[in-house]
Formats: structure tokens, sequence, C-alpha cells
């Protein structure tokens, strides 16, 4: 009986550890998509620490060309006027 | 006399058998009628088509706003989704007309009500502009405030040019953000309503976002003439 005993406790003590396994990975992806799903892709890739470098300033300047290009876009559209619609 | 009188009645006999409108007599026949009444509910409806597709265009530019308050990206959102929706239940009321010249006012106020081309797309797109400088120029501080800590660092190196060039740096960024901080709100007030009236303002609103994309220009080459100066 004893063994009975010590094999039926050893035996739920296994399940759980594996229930408790099996939770967090069903949780990993969740996790994964969130953080994408926020964008956090989208901030600065150079670090906000450290010598300043010609990158940092880099990145700037690909902010600007996408500036530049929406300006443009935006002269583009005020020179459009409402056009024939009867 | 006699020959008149055959014609007058071979003419009224024809009239008879196919109506009035067949030899250019009277009124435009039914057939021709509705053939114009559908072809202007055509011109209409693609008209709207335009429209709603570049609102749309718009409004996913809105949603990657990521500077501004939320309050104004709601803002911006929620008049281009007014619009959307205005103009779509304009269209269903033009499909329903019976008479073209309710289809003709109904058009018209396709432009008049909305002033999508002239007014709500450049007013959207300055806004979307607005959060891209702001964001530029928070950057740009923010390597600002590190290249003041590398000065602040450069022991027994002569760092007044560097000094000179960072207060330059942060002088242009003051200036773009007080220029372009206020466009938004203002860019969000108007109206279709106001038009032409309100024109002016996206003018002068263009005019500064130009001037506040130079001083950003000019704050970059700054930073990498401070970078310079620290070498």
């Amino acid at each position: 009986v004893k063994r009975l005993v010590v094999l039926v406790l050893a035996l739920a003590v296994g399940a759980g550890a594996c229930s408790r396994d099996s939770a967090k990975q069903s949780k990993g992806p969740e996790t994964t998509v969130s953080s994408a799903a926020t964008g956090a892709s989208q901030t600065s890739a150079a670090p906000d620490v450290g010598p300043v470098t010609d990158a940092d300033v880099t990145e700037v300047d690909q902010t600007l060309h996408r500036l530049d290009s929406e300006l443009d876009r935006l002269d583009s559209d005020m020179a459009t006027g409402e056009g024939e619609v009867q | 006399v006699t020959g008149a009188l055959r014609r007058a009645l071979a003419v009224a006999a024809i009239v008879a058998v196919t109506g009035p409108g067949a030899i250019g007599v009277g009124a435009a026949p039914a057939g021709a009628q509705q053939v114009r009444l559908e072809a202007s509910k055509k011109v209409a409806a693609a008209a709207i088509t335009r429209r709603v597709l570049a609102l749309r265009e718009l409004t996913t530019a809105a949603k990657s706003i990521v500077r501004l308050s939320e309050a104004d990206r709601s803002a911006l959102t929620t008049q281009l989704q007014d619009q959307v929706n205005g103009l779509s239940s304009l269209n269903a009321k033009i499909q329903g007309d019976t008479d073209e010249a309710t289809v003709r006012a109904d058009a018209g106020r396709i432009v008049t009500d909305y002033r999508v081309y002239v007014l709500t797309i450049p007013k959207a797109r300055g806004v979307v502009v607005s959060d891209i400088e702001l964001n530029a120029a928070d950057r740009l501080t923010k390597l600002a405030d590190r290249l003041a800590k590398a000065v602040d660092q450069a022991t027994g190196k002569d760092t007044t040019k560097a000094k000179t060039d960072l207060a330059s740096l942060r002088a242009r960024l003051a200036s773009a953000t007080s220029t372009v901080t206020p466009l938004p709100a203002a860019l969000l007030a108007l109206q279709a309503a106001g038009y032409p009236g309100n024109h002016t303002t996206l003018e002068q609103t263009r005019t500064s976002l130009r001037t506040g994309r130079a001083a950003l220009a000019e704050a970059a080459t700054l930073a990498r003439q401070v970078i310079a100066d620290l070498k």
C-alpha cells in the first residue's frame, strides 16, 4: 500500500510539472505577437547611450528623407483641384 | 394643298406610333433621359469612390502618427472617417435619385460639402508631416543631450567650437519645435464650410512645415559638426 501511495504521489507531482511547462509554452507566442503589435521594432535601432557617431545622425537623415517625400506629396495635394463630379 | 396634307398626316401617323421624341419633336424620350440619368449617377459614384480611396489612404497614414497627442490623432482619424461615411451616404442618395436635376444638385455636394481634395487631404497630410517633424526634433534633442555629455567629458580638449555648434543646434531645434507644435491644432480646426477662406491657413501651414524641415536639416548638419569638433 505504501508503494502504491508513493507511486500515485510521484505521478501527481510529475503531471503538475508537465502542466506548468505546457502553460508557459502556450503563453510564449502570445507575448511575441503582443510586442510586435506595439510597434516596438519601429523605435530607434541605435542606443541612446554611449558616444554619438555619424550613424546616429544618419538615422535622423532617414526620417528627414521620409519627411521630404511627404512634403512633396503635400505640394502635389495642394496643386490638385476637385475635378469633375457631374 | 393635297401634298401638304399628305405629309402632315404621315408625320401625325409616325408620332402616334413612335412618340414625339423619335423625330425630334417636343421633349427628349424617357429612354434617353434614363440613359443620361444613369450616366450622371455613374460619374458621381466614380467621383465619390476616388475620394473615399484617398481618404482611406490618409487614414492609414494617420494611424502611424507617433509623436502627436492621442487627442490629435483621434480627431484626425474621426474627421476622415466622418467624410467617408458622409460620402457613402450621399452616394446611396444619388443612386436613388429619380431625376437629373436632383442628381446634379447632389453631385455638387460631393465638392461643396466635403472639399476632399482641396482641403481635407492637404490638411491630413499636414498633420502627418507635423508628426514626422516633431519626431525628428525629439531624436535630435536626444542626440544633443548626448553630445552635451560628450562635451563635458572631453577633458584636455578645447571644446569652445563644439559648445558653440551645440548651442546653434539647440537653437535650430527650438525654432523647429515652436514653429511646428501649433500646426496640428490649426489644421484640425479647418472645415469644408470655411473653404475657400481657410485655404490661406493651409498655405501658411505648408510654409511653416518647410521652415521646420529646413531647421531640422540644419540641426542634423550641426550635430555632425559637433561630432567632428570633438574628434
